[in-house]
């Protein structure tokens, strides 16, 4: 009886495979909903701090107190492990203009509705206000509606560039002519410096007057509450309402959140404003250590591969090179530092720049040790992919290239290596895309979260290679430390994480092409 | 004909100048890894190599000057003699002498002394009125007058003594019957030790408020160790010794067979050593037992051979003691270990000693001897590293990793375990974690899949590989760590539901594929294993944990909490998952080619033989392709014991010595990217960094060319193409 209950229940040998074929293809798409998942939400998440997120008037009970607030603010829900709701409410009211953040539970919430005419301004230093346009004044004091804002705005920068004009061709002018005049030790009442000193204030008070005049033209804006609030038009980078954009002018003013978010320097503590040193930073490291990699990674694979004896050596040497791959980029990080940076740094510093000591010059970390360690540690995948690429040339194409009587360097140059270019290409772009996402070695040897001056400017010798810098990398490290309490600030990371994504994915989709493209071309 | 000749040979030139060229290249390639080698081996090495003493100097004091204290003569800093009773002399080096700068003069009826607390020696001057007044030398010598004030010849009332001295009194019977006297400093407390025929007396001394005073009394013929920093007092007799708070409450007696001949308490007073008849030194310390502050013996070491100590010094920031014995041998030991390190025998009489760095300064009564101790990283020893030891104010034995002392004289914590631990356990897991999802993708895309399907697959999935793993930290920390509650129960959930729904779909699958168009058949289990995810997922995250805790009527999130110190979004178990993801690619892809790689023919000559697909898989392909999966493994666990960012991001970075899943952890790599930047070269710290470095690059190493032998063997012996 049991037997036949048994054998009833038992599991066919189809049934079997068909097991084993849904449980591996439950794996494979198992990997496959992880990287969906991954890059819609980084996608999703890094595309949302473009797009114009629509305002709504918030009305909300304070938890403690018990007050209802009425805002202007934009949402985002939560969901709690217990399964309620929460609200992160970004808002600005007359009490925290530039905007606060507040979890409200699901309880105190008492309404929220789309505000269609609430406006988004933000300000140049960074920071965000939101309320509904009223009026503007010019200078004169005049009240004006809102259709004549983007002519003072036109006003507004006019003066202000006006005023850097004078500051930056005339008072700077005037300023070395006096500090001249102090090196060579003019009296201070000589005719010369009491007319550039007259020049001077004139300038001066033009300026004065000029801001004045430009403070004076001011936008009024009220909050949800209903108070009034006074804006100089000076301040203002931006004004725009969500509400009222068409889904053009939404992909308009995406785009130029795109524009602004490369080519801007992050504001208010990485919340706001772009990440330009950062990609700058990345891209100008990974440059220096690709220029650095890429002689001595494919020379290296040309010596293993065509002049290094074949024996026993060579093939221990191959087998610890493409080891070396696997070695975890942290102890390139700690030889970096280690090495470059106090070993070599340090002697580099008592040599050249004995004077600045014990300040360190390169015997600290910076741009140049960063990229030698990356090179260093992309120099595994470089030497590997060549090698690969050499090997495909084969023994009789050399031997026919030396019958005809070429050397060794001619058939290199002439047969092997352009056989062999797929392999290099790939390399080196393999190399670029692993050195562009690698982070943690860096974070020893000279990548910063805030660096004050970009590694190239106008001083000489223009590159400055013993700064530190900053790395896309190393600011989605530090941001992820402050982003779990500040949904800006996560939300501008996981825009720099889809940037970061762009650019890897960007260098690792070329390095397929390419080594296809070369691959037909070459056989 | 020339011409053909001379362009023959500047191509053979040509030809020999690339050669050397790229050889030169080639060499400077490897002589870059050996160098890499090289620099982290010579940077672990002083940790093996045992410090030593070398004698550098012999500095004379002038005639009849008693040495009282010393500081770092070569940085410039003075060292104080008393030449005479009532006078107290301040000398610097010029050039190899010691010159007298300055000289204070006290009336003969004072005591005047110098005390050393924290690397700063302090002037002791009590009055015969039993009125003390303790006075900084650095506070002295910030003074840019300090020679105006007192020259040789001094007035006692012009003294710079007098401008920034603590000031308090003593019982002036206990002073008077005095027969001699000593200080211990702590923060608060300080504790004048008086000693009079009648037995020792105590006086404690709030230093922020001098006129907060605790007295006590002892009989004749105890002996009293003040341990101000603990605020307990030693007390010892033959045979026992009682620890007494400053109430002269017992709080603990210990028992012993044998003796005590020297006591001495460490800085801090946290460590107390003890010296008996037996030649037996003993390390107590001070420990928190219930709320009670008590001290409990640790290790016992024999110093036969070497000598009762003299004086003990221990070293402001590591963890080296220097002993001092009557016989004239200075010994280095490990303070936390009890281990001699290092011993030698001094040619000249010495009668205490001064660390600065890692100068040793030495005195006999007419000279100061200059000792350097080479190598101080090397106190270190392979059991401060890897064994639990009993560390000041720990109950047990326990491993700990704390280097981040800012204060002085603080053990510092060098136990790798919890490193290696928490290293271990995240990879560990999350290789669980990665096995079956990429072995099982592996097969299925390399043998169930057809090519085209395949085509699209493989490289889909390495497209993970390419995300840079601080996205994924990024993502884990933002995003999946709040969450962490409820999906622990969902992923639990999902485990336990995954095998039954595969299962049952198993036993219909046949009946129900007959239904589809064979054109859309083949490769529809993965679009339907797809759509099981995202509902299964779905219903895991929405549901899952409130159906689990109602059909066991438990609160599972308050269970979860109950069992971890750590938050829960910082566990192990999460991390392990955002690993296990990170490493999966790497796995796949080269279990992939080593599925793929098996011939062909073997495969055909399964099937003609009339196995089925799956007989073949487990008798055939698995088989010839078992050690290129198994190197596959190898190499994915390498890659997540030496993954940084994810680790460094997403746990607390606590140091546990636990095994808990549920605790959270400090890894090898994150620990040297938080520390590294912050260490300074050529102390302990930085050298035991780089041999945590020197273990993730031997460990990696060793596995990956474990994993390369394997692949090149399976490359030999099976694929015989």
């Amino acid at each position: 009886m049991t037997n036949r209950l048994l054998s009833s229940f038992r599991i066919t040998s189809t049934q079997r495979q068909s097991f084993v074929i849904g449980l591996t293809a439950f794996s494979a798409s198992l990997l496959l909903f992880a990287l969906i998942s991954i890059l819609m939400l980084i996608v999703g998440r890094g595309m949302n701090y473009f797009w114009p997120e629509p305002l709504y008037a918030v009305v909300y009970q304070d938890a403690d107190k018990g007050r209802t607030h009425t805002v202007f603010a934009r949402v985002r829900t939560e969901p709690q492990k217990d399964k309620t709701k929460s609200w992160w409410v970004r808002y600005s009211d007359e009490t925290t203009p530039f905007g606060n953040e507040v979890l409200v539970e699901n309880d105190h919430l008492i309404s929220v509705t789309l505000a269609k005419q609430a406006a988004r301004i933000r300000l140049k230093d960074g920071r965000e206000i939101f309320g509904h346009a009223e009026s503007v004044y010019s200078a004169e004091a005049v009240a004006l509606n809102m259709s004549s804002f983007p002519i003072l705005y036109d006003t507004v920068t006019k003066i202000s560039n006006e005023i850097s004009r004078i500051r930056l061709t005339i008072l700077a002018g005037i300023h070395e002519s006096i500090a001249e005049l102090d090196q060579k030790g003019v009296a201070q009442d000589a005719p010369a410096r009491l007319k550039l000193m007259r020049e001077f204030e004139q300038w001066q008070s033009r300026i004065e007057t000029l801001e004045a005049q430009s403070e004076a033209f001011s936008l009024y804006i009220s909050f949800a509450s209903g108070q009034p609030y006074r804006i100089a038009i000076a301040d203002i980078e931006s004004l725009s309402v969500p509400g009222q954009l068409s889904w053009w002018q939404k992909l308009g003013a995406m785009s130029d959140q795109i524009g602004l978010f490369l080519s801007d320097s992050p504001k208010q503590a990485n919340t706001s404003g772009g990440v330009f040193p950062a990609l700058f930073g990345t891209i100008l490291m990974v440059l220096l250590m690709t220029i650095i990699v890429a002689p001595f990674g494919v020379l290296a694979a040309v010596y293993l591969n065509e002049y290094a004896p074949n024996n026993g050596l060579t093939a221990i040497i191959r087998i610890s090179v493409s080891n070396m791959a696997g070695v975890p980029s942290i102890v390139y990080g700690v030889f970096g530092l280690g090495f470059f940076v106090y070993t070599l740094g340090g002697s580099i510093d008592s040599l050249f720049f004995a004077e600045s000591l014990p300040a360190p010059t390169f015997g600290s970390p910076g741009l140049f040790w960063a990229s030698l360690t990356m090179a260093l540690l992309t120099l595994p995948v470089v030497i590997v992919s060549t090698e690969e690429g050499l090997r495909r040339a084969p023994e009789h194409l050399r031997q026919g290239s030396y019958a005809l009587g070429a050397t060794k360097f001619e058939t290199i140059w002439h047969t092997v290596l352009p056989m062999a270019s797929p392999g290099i290409m790939t390399g080196i772009i393999l190399a670029i895309a692993r050195a562009a996402g690698e982070v943690a070695p860096l974070m020893l040897v000279g990548a910063v979260k805030f660096a004050p001056a970009l590694p190239i400017d106008g001083e000489f010798p223009y590159l400055h290679l013993e700064r530190q810098f900053m790395h896309l990398g190393v600011l989605i490290y530090d941001g992820a430390f402050h982003s779990q309490t500040n949904s800006n600030s996560a939300s501008m990371m996981f825009a720099a994480c889809l940037l970061l994504l762009v650019v890897v994915f960007v260098l690792n989709i070329v390095a397929v092409i390419l080594r296809t493209r070369f691959r037909r071309l070459y056989t | 004909m020339e011409l053909q000749e001379k362009h023959n040979r500047n191509r053979a030139r040509k030809d020999v100048i690339v050669k050397r060229t790229v050889s030169a290249f080639g060499g400077t390639v490897l002589l870059m890894l050996v160098v890499l080698i090289w620099h982290l081996l010579t940077q672990s090495a002083p940790l093996l190599q045992s410090p030593t003493f070398i004698k550098q100097q012999t500095y004379i004091l002038p005639l009849g000057h008693q040495p009282l204290a010393i500081k770092d003569i070569l940085e410039g800093q003075v060292v104080v003699t008393q030449p005479s009773p009532c006078e107290l002399a301040f000398l610097n080096l010029e050039g190899e002498v010691l010159v007298e700068k300055h000289r204070i003069k006290r009336p003969c009826e004072h005591a005047l002394s110098v005390r050393q607390w924290r690397s700063d020696p302090y002037i002791l001057d009590i009055s015969s009125s039993a009125i003390v007044r303790m006075e900084s030398v650095q506070n002295l010598e910030a003074m840019e007058d300090i020679g105006s004030g007192y020259s040789v010849n001094g007035r006692a009332d012009n003294l710079p003594i007098r401008r920034h001295p603590k000031t308090f009194s003593l019982p002036t019977d206990w002073w008077q019957a005095a027969t001699s006297w000593d200080v211990s400093f702590s923060a608060p407390w300080l504790v004048v030790q008086i000693e009079t025929p009648d037995g020792a007396k105590l006086r404690w001394v709030n230093q922020s408020d001098p006129t907060r005073v605790v007295d006590q009394e002892f009989l004749a013929g105890e002996r009293v160790v003040p341990l101000p920093g603990a605020r307990l007092v030693a007390k010892l007799s033959d045979n026992q010794v009682d620890f007494i708070d400053q109430r002269g409450q017992v709080l603990s007696t210990y028992g012993f067979s044998h003796p005590i001949r020297f006591a001495t308490a460490l800085p801090k007073q946290r460590t107390l050593l003890t010296y008996d008849s037996e030649k037996v030194l003993t390390r107590w310390t001070l420990r928190n037992d219930k709320g009670v502050l008590s001290f409990a013996p640790t290790y016992s070491l024999s110093l036969e051979g070497y000598g009762a100590p003299l004086e003990i010094q221990a070293h402001p920031s590591s963890n080296a003691l220097a002993l001092l014995t009557v016989d004239n041998n200075l010994l280095l030991l490990n303070r936390v270990t009890g281990e001699i390190v290092s011993n030698m025998t001094v040619d000249t009489p010495i009668s205490g000693m001064a660390w600065h760095g890692n100068r040793i300064y030495a005195h006999s009564s007419n000279a100061v001897v200059l000792y350097d101790v080479d190598n101080l990283a090397g106190v270190t020893t392979y059991s401060a590293l890897f064994e639990p030891q009993s560390y000041e104010g720990y109950p047990t034995d326990d491993a700990v990793w704390q280097t981040s002392s800012a204060s002085d004289y603080q053990e510092s914590k060098f136990s790798l375990i919890p490193l290696i631990v928490g290293s271990l356990k995240a990879a560990l897991l999350a290789l669980i974690i990665a096995i079956p999802m990429s072995v099982g993708a592996a097969i299925y895309t390399s043998f169930f899949a057809r090519t085209k399907l395949r085509n699209i697959l493989k490289p889909a999935i390495e497209m993970l590989e390419a995300i840079p793993s601080v996205l994924i930290g990024f993502i884990t920390a933002i995003w999946l760590a709040p969450l962490a509650e409820r999906f622990l129960f969902s992923f639990a959930f999902f485990l336990v539901v995954v095998p039954l729904l595969l299962i049952s779909s198993a036993m219909i699958q046949r009946k129900v594929v007959d239904w589809f168009p064979s054109r859309v058949r083949h490769g529809s289990e993965l679009v339907v294993s797809l759509l099981i995810i995202l509902a299964l997922g779905f219903i895991a995250m929405s549901w899952a944990p409130e159906i689990v805790f109602a059909l066991f009527e438990i609160d599972g999130f308050a269970l979860l909490e109950n069992e971890t110190d750590s938050p829960v979004g910082k566990t192990t178990m999460i991390v392990a998952i955002a690993l296990g993801i990170a490493i999966s690619p790497s796995i796949y892809s080269l279990a992939e080619d080593a599925i793929n790689g098996v011939p062909n023919s073997l495969k055909q000559a399964s099937f003609a033989l009339g196995a089925t697909r799956l007989q073949t898989l487990q008798m055939v392909v698995m088989r010839v392709a078992m050690p290129g999966i198994l190197a596959a493994i190898m190499l994915g666990f390498g890659r997540a014991f030496g993954e940084t960012m994810i680790l460094l991001m997403v746990t607390g970075n606590t140091p546990i010595d636990s095994w808990s899943l549920l605790e959270g952890l400090r890894a090898l790599t994150a620990n040297l990217a938080i520390e590294l930047p912050e260490a300074k070269p050529d102390t302990a710290h930085y050298h035991i960094l780089f041999v945590t470095a020197t273990i993730l690059f031997g460990f990696t190493f060793v596995v990956n060319t474990l994993a390369e032998l394997l692949r090149q063997w399976l490359r030999k012996n099976a694929y015989y193409d």
